[in-house]
């Protein structure tokens, strides 16, 4: 019982750590820029919703459809006019940049919110389904939304122009360009794309967790720690390091204890950028 | 000529507090800490610039160098005799994830650098029985402690400093430039790129771990939200990026600039602190990467050729 539990919760947390992790690979996958300010676009998400639901009562889960867009033209507003300056730079230029725009958003989540802890409680938040184990309506409200926002990528990044052009540009750039893609427009929009998709993950987090400034750090290092397992930049993969971290930290945080709950994620990354760069020829030679 | 500054400037490092006064004040304070920034981010520079592997996880080195001594010292170990087993437990915990973690380049070593970091911080929460947990260890209060601290974090610097300076004209050094230019082309000449670069972590992690150990000494408290701090990671990555990555009078220099910063922010702008320092870093990438010292080495040429 305790075992299908874990399962349950597990796979549910994880089809909500690929929709936070999506963004993050898309960008790392066109541009090969590890976004250090991704942890910063999952809080102010969370943020937008947590207002929008104070202020006006909106749902979350449709509140997302305003802050969705925002984040796509900040998004691509950052790529233009920060990110693209430093490309010709240093190689770590653009990720020391990115996380100087993370401060920055921290500090002003601060000044706007102050640092205590709010959360989202909405009407339907205490009610439970039973799926062999009672489940939150909430989380499986969540989940059917994440595994939305997956099947929809899939039929982007299969079918569209976009997609098909992301993933020739991820593969090989000059190959690309030859071909008649706009490489620099291609990825201004793919920055603006993992925004987006950083904030649907970061509305979707904030109807689960208390949203403070803090937010975004430990879902940035988990994150990192799916796209890893997953290999970088393929979808279905980012999908199965969600699953797997999702699964491992609960039983972790059931068998274990809370505090060990926290720790499987890093332990899983470092372990996993050790023991499988091979596997991940990226990983090796960046 | 240089080298007369120099000597000039250490001598008067070592009278100054016999003109201040031996007092526990506030410039006391403040000169140990602001030693203390020099020398990490002197040792930060050995592995983030010159081996070219920026590291977002020394503080867990400061954090080793700092709980040894707190635990050597209430085991009855004189302080002194403290700071040799700190440092070296730096070292070996820089062996330890450095070795595995120091194969992944760029921005894989960086991020498994953030997870190593926080898993140490949560370690140290989680093993109570040797750190006190989350209330952390307090220190037998000795005697005449803050003018000591000074001593020995002047001494540190200096080390640092001079570590920095042999290391650099190395064939350490030479071979960690190599490696950070072109891996491929450095192994194919024979240079073993991991092993030096573990090397330079284990030299940065001891000069790290014994400053974690001076301060441990000084506060006489240690704490895992204080030394295993996140934010002291991005301290040493910010002082170096402000003075100059790769190179050896950058980081002190950034350290300088970044104490008289941190003391006017916590002065005067106590809640924008997080959000300067951001700025700081987007415009030092945006204009001056590598830099003040690229700056300043930059006008002076210009100077003197007009």
């Amino acid at each position: 019982m305790l075992f299908l539990q874990v399962l349950i919760y597990g796979v549910i947390l994880g089809g909500v750590y690929a929709v936070m992790a999506y963004g993050l690979g898309l960008i790392y996958g066109v541009m090969r820029i590890v976004n250090l300010a991704h942890g910063a676009v999952l809080m102010l998400a969370a943020y937008g919703a947590f207002v929008l639901y104070a202020r006006w009562h909106i749902n979350p889960l449709l509140g997302a459809f305003a802050i969705v867009p925002v984040a796509y033209v900040l998004g691509r507003l950052l790529y233009r006019h920060l990110v693209l300056r430093v490309a010709a730079g240093p190689p770590m230029a653009a990720m020391l940049l990115l996380f100087g725009v993370g401060l920055c958003a921290r500090n002003l989540a601060y000044l706007a919110w102050t640092g205590d802890d709010r959360t989202i409680a909405l009407s339907y938040g205490l009610s439970t389904i039973d799926l062999g184990v009672p489940v939150p309506m909430t989380r499986v409200i969540v989940f059917a939304i994440a595994l939305a926002t997956t099947a929809g990528l899939f039929l982007v990044f299969r079918f569209t122009h976009f997609g098909r052009a992301v993933r020739a540009v991820a593969r090989d750039p000059i190959a690309a360009e030859l071909a008649g893609i706009s490489v620099p427009a291609m990825s201004a929009r793919a920055f603006g794309v993992g925004t987006a998709l950083g904030a649907v993950g970061g509305v979707l987090l904030a109807t689960l967790y208390v949203i403070n400034p803090e937010f975004g750090g430990p879902f940035l290092l988990k994150s990192f720690c799916i796209i890893v397992l997953g290999g970088m930049d393929s979808m279905p993969g980012i999908l199965a390091g969600a699953l797997t971290l999702g699964v491992a930290e609960t039983a972790a945080g059931v068998y274990g204890g809370a505090a060990w709950q926290d720790l499987v994620s890093f332990l899983l990354l470092v372990l996993i950028l050790v023991a499988r760069p091979g596997g991940l020829p990226s990983l090796v030679r960046s | 000529m240089t080298r007369y500054a120099l000597l000039a400037a250490v001598v008067a490092l070592v009278f100054v507090p016999v003109v201040f006064g031996p007092q526990a004040s506030y410039f006391t304070r403040l000169a140990v800490i602001g030693l203390l920034y020099v020398a990490c981010a002197t040792a930060w520079d050995l592995v983030g610039g010159l081996a070219g592997q920026v590291s977002f996880g020394h503080a867990a080195f400061f954090g080793v160098g700092a709980y040894v001594t707190a635990i050597l010292v209430r085991a009855g170990v004189p302080l002194f005799v403290s700071i040799p087993p700190a440092a070296l437990a730096a070292a070996l915990y820089g062996l330890l994830w450095g070795w595995p973690c120091l194969r992944l380049r760029g921005p894989f070593f960086a991020i498994a650098t953030i997870g190593v970091g926080e898993a140490t911080r949560l370690a140290a929460l989680l093993w109570e029985p040797v750190t006190g947990g989350a209330t952390g260890l307090t220190l037998p209060i000795g005697r005449s402690a803050p003018l000591v601290a000074y001593y020995l974090a002047l001494a540190l610097a200096v080390t640092s400093i001079a570590t920095a300076m042999l290391v650099r004209r190395s064939r350490l050094g030479l071979a960690l430039a190599c490696v950070r230019e072109d891996v491929d082309a450095a192994e194919s000449i024979g240079i073993r790129s991991g092993w030096v670069q573990v090397q330079a972590l284990m030299i940065s992690a001891a000069i790290v771990g014994a400053a974690g150990s001076i301060y441990a000494r000084y506060l006489f408290y240690v704490e895992p939200g204080d030394v295993f701090a996140f934010n002291r990671s991005i301290a040493l990555i910010l002082m170096t990026i402000i003075g100059g990555v790769n190179s050896l009078w950058g980081p002190p220099l950034g350290a300088v600039l970044f104490l008289g910063l941190e003391q006017v922010l916590a002065a005067w702008f106590p809640s924008a602190h997080l959000g300067i320092y951001g700025l700081l870093l987007i415009i030092m990438m945006l204009f001056e990467p590598r830099g003040l010292t690229c700056l300043l080495s930059r006008t002076s040429r210009s100077a003197s050729a007009a």
